[in-house]
């Protein structure tokens, strides 16, 4: 993985005690608390219902074992011994003191980390492939030009005050695995006939009270050319995004009140007199990240596959579905679930965190990765460990044998924990995932995207989900809407609202009906969800939920 | 009112607030200027930020810098935390004007250290500030620049640094020089003709100085000694910091040395011949 120079390294330092500065000024009552919270925002700082939530970059997913053992060890020291992940590939904690959190970024400058950005009106955290590098059907490796991406927006002088937040994906391979078309700007990176990178440019995408799948701006696009255009896009949008309601001040609206055209004129003309200098040196930087990049992969001498047939059948099971095919043959990439039945997606203990670290070290070369569906991957681990990784995983309690299926939920920490939520999503989640781990081991259900969120804003991604469940707040009663269709791959669609909604109580009825409906009407274990419900349409599904209660 | 100048290096009140909002006065969200538009105002344009919130007035700047070129002013007026003083320069803002509120509630010290808390360099360069990937590759050296106090902190602290003092012999003998232990004299221009000492980069090589040597470079009010920092770092010299102040400082209003800044006006040990 990509290791800091002396450079970077005095970056996050610097950026660590700027934020002491800042928190001693608030303290001392110079800063007001509506000067003070951009600041705070954008070093990951939330003021949520009980307390402070600090949120830690884990830059497109990427995480050492020696990193993640002290995230634990900030899970221990500094929260009430857990760790939270979230959709976009980082870590938030939800117990921090105020006080303590400069001290916590200096934990995290130790280890090559830091919170910069990970959430205000500002550019976040580059998210990406989880299997970034290894991936069987990867085009190029999306982690270099994300790094560069980082750097490009770390402390960006110019967009740290912008209408609202923005958010990019990266992705390098065939199958969309980073969701790009539901981001503010999504990067598909791929090679021309000479070799060289170029990039895919879609703009416009995203989740919220107004979801939208991003449209195409620009295909192919020369490394050279990726940085000054980003730089106008942007430009464009900080100077003409809506600042009058936060609730239209995505570039999505933006995109969508001038037209896909007029904003791609406005672009043009912005990066066609942009200043090149700053960007003389991407070439040279993106070489040498790529280097840093290769240098960190380990030599996989290709082996031969593992023979499952005379395997314990909870062993097989597992690594059906959590294990994905690997560039080198003899090798794999193990993803290791973070929802265990009627647990609370992506909550991991500190003890979990320090075991991981152990197992990655022992069977995936100290690295692993953090997916936006909130589970963990080891990227590099050779197809004879993988017995001995699932029973070391299995002891921690983090066996589960259910990526991709419909328990594989992911959830926003709703109302629980969240200022803004309207409804919990967390006991939602915990219920729904009981019933539908029973009905797996009985089902051959296959892979199905089952999303959680506690509200409009859409964390939890139920837009993009194959049945999304939404919480809202009707009468002071918790409501939940239910949507259907909905996929964040490369053929990217928003869900259909199914009709009015459930009192918790009935979700989990509600859904197992949709489910019952989908088994009736596949054509085959073969046909996934999304597919099923295009063709059938959305009234089987709507009959069954409410005529036939 | 208060002005912030010169990448937060100047800082001054100002009795007269007349100038606050000099030239052409719009409001940050505006959509851009045209060339009529500086026609008639005098190259100057001030940009009102509504509230500390609003980052219109950034890209704004950039884009008049851009057309504009650098002889334009640009002028950040307006609702502005100290934080922000960093991006405003960055961006191609030339002077910051403040309220005496917004400075009196966050407090001169914050307004001072608003662009030196923050790192120092950015990845892609933004306005004057360096960058990182240019250090990266374009493998050009620094040259630091530090006040003689602070300076003088650096040395003690350092066993390795070496104040470089470029006056002339006349200025040593008649001024005074530092009393430091590891200083070395060796002119940049000779007395008393001003001309260039040809034989500096041997001398300085005679003296022990390596390129690895971190050295402290002194003349008499900063100007010379850039200069020959520049002269050293042509020739390889990779940790050079320039006194910026100088021995004798700038002068004051009364035209004299010594009193205003500089490494005597700061009490630093010094003698004479």
């Amino acid at each position: 993985m990509y290791q800091y120079d002396d450079h970077d390294q005095s970056f996050v330092e610097a950026r660590a005690d700027e934020f002491r500065n800042q928190v001693e000024r608030r303290l001392a009552g110079q800063l007001s608390e509506d000067e003070f919270k951009p600041l705070r925002l954008q070093n990951g700082l939330y003021l949520q219902l009980h307390a402070y939530m600090l949120r830690v970059a884990i830059p497109y997913g990427e995480l050492s074992s020696a990193q993640l053992r002290k995230l634990g060890y900030i899970a221990d020291t500094y929260d009430k011994g857990y760790g939270h992940f979230t959709t976009r590939q980082n870590i938030q904690f939800n117990w921090p003191k105020l006080v303590d959190t400069p001290d916590i970024l200096d934990h995290l400058a130790g280890v090559q980390m830091h919170a910069i950005q990970t959430s205000g009106n500002c550019i976040r955290n580059v998210t990406s492939d989880p299997f970034a590098g290894v991936a069987a059907d990867e085009f190029i490796d999306p982690r270099p030009i994300s790094e560069l991406m980082r750097q490009w927006s770390m402390l960006h002088p110019e967009f740290a005050f912008l209408p609202r937040k923005f958010k990019f994906a990266v992705t390098g391979a065939a199958d969309d695995r980073a969701a790009i078309k539901f981001h503010d700007i999504g990067i598909w990176a791929k090679v021309d006939d000479a070799g060289a990178p170029v990039f895919d440019v879609y703009v416009g995408g995203g989740q919220g009270r107004t979801p939208r799948v991003a449209k195409l701006f620009e295909s192919a696009v020369p490394l050279p050319e990726l940085m000054p255009l980003l730089d106008a896009m942007l430009r464009v949008y900080n100077l003409h995004g809506r600042r009058d309601n936060k609730y239209k001040a995505r570039i999505k609206i933006l995109v969508e009140e001038l037209g896909l055209e007029n904003y791609r004129d406005e672009v043009k003309a912005e990066v066609a007199g942009i200043d090149r200098a700053p960007f003389a040196t991407v070439e040279a930087e993106y070489a040498r990240i790529k280097d840093a990049f290769e240098e960190g992969t380990p030599g996989m001498t290709p082996g031969e596959p593992i023979d499952l047939g005379a395997a314990d059948p909870a062993f097989s099971g597992w690594v059906k579905t959590n294990v994905a095919a690997h560039r080198v043959p003899g090798w794999a990439i193990a993803q290791i679930s973070v929802k265990p039945k009627g647990g609370i997606p992506g909550d991991v203990t500190g003890e979990q965190m320090r075991a991981l670290a152990d197992l990655a070290d022992t069977f995936s070369q100290g690295e692993l990765r953090i997916t936006h569906r909130q589970n963990v991957v080891f990227p590099y681990v050779k197809a004879t460990d993988l017995l001995a990784l699932y029973q070391g995983l299995a002891a921690v309690g983090l066996g589960e044998d259910n990526i991709g299926e419909a328990s594989d939920i992911i959830a926003c920490p709703g109302l629980d924990y969240c200022a803004l939520a309207t409804a919990r999503s967390i006991p939602v989640a915990q219920e729904l995932s009981s019933m539908l781990r029973d009905r797996e081991a009985k089902d051959e259900l296959g892979s199905i995207s089952l999303n959680i969120s506690g509200c409009i804003n859409a964390c939890g991604h139920h837009h993009a989900a194959n049945i999304g469940i939404l919480g809202l707040n009707k009468a002071e009663k918790e409501s939940y809407q239910i949507t259907l269709g909905g996929r964040s791959d490369e053929n990217a669609a928003v869900g259909d609202i199914l009709g009015p909604g459930f009192a918790q109580a009935d979700v989990p009825g509600a859904v197992s009906k949709i489910i019952d409906t989908y088994l009736d009407l596949r054509t085959s274990t073969q046909e996934r969800f999304p597919d099923t419900y295009a063709r059938v349409g959305k009234e089987p599904f709507k009959e069954a939920v409410y005529v036939g209660a | 009112m208060w002005v912030l100048k010169e990448q937060g290096a100047r800082f001054e009140h100002r009795a007269d607030s007349s100038d606050s909002a000099a030239g052409l006065t719009v409001d940050a969200g505006e959509p851009c200027l045209d060339e009529q538009s500086f026609a008639n105002e005098g190259n100057c344009v001030t940009l009102n930020f509504p509230s500390s919130h609003d980052g219109r007035g950034f890209s704004f700047a950039k884009r008049v810098r851009r057309e504009r070129g650098e002889g334009v002013r640009i002028i950040a007026t307006g609702n502005l935390i100290p934080d922000q003083a960093r991006m405003a320069f960055q961006c191609g803002f030339s002077e910051i004007h403040l309220s005496d509120e917004l400075v009196s509630r966050h407090g001169e010290t914050a307004w001072r250290a608003a662009t030196t808390v923050a790192p120092d360099a950015l990845y892609t360069k933004s306005g004057k500030a360096p960058s990182i990937w240019d250090a990266r590759h374009q493998h050009s050296v620094k040259i630091k620049s530090l006040t003689s106090a602070e300076a003088f902190e650096d040395l003690q602290r350092s066993a390795k640094g070496v104040l470089l003092d470029v006056r002339t012999s006349a200025e040593w003998q008649f001024v005074g020089r530092p009393a430091f232990e590891r200083s070395v004299g060796i002119q940049w221009q000779t007395f008393p003709y001003a001309s260039q000492n040809p034989n500096f980069l041997d001398e300085v090589a005679d003296a022990g100085l390596t390129q690895e040597t971190p050295i402290y470079v002194l003349c008499r009010s900063g100007v010379r000694s850039l200069a020959a920092a520049q002269a050293l770092k042509a020739a390889g010299y990779k940790d050079l910091t320039n006194v910026s102040d100088g021995f004798e400082g700038a002068k004051n209003a009364s035209g004299r040395r010594g009193i205003l800044n500089g490494w005597k006006a700061a009490h630093l040990p010094w003698n004479q011949d």
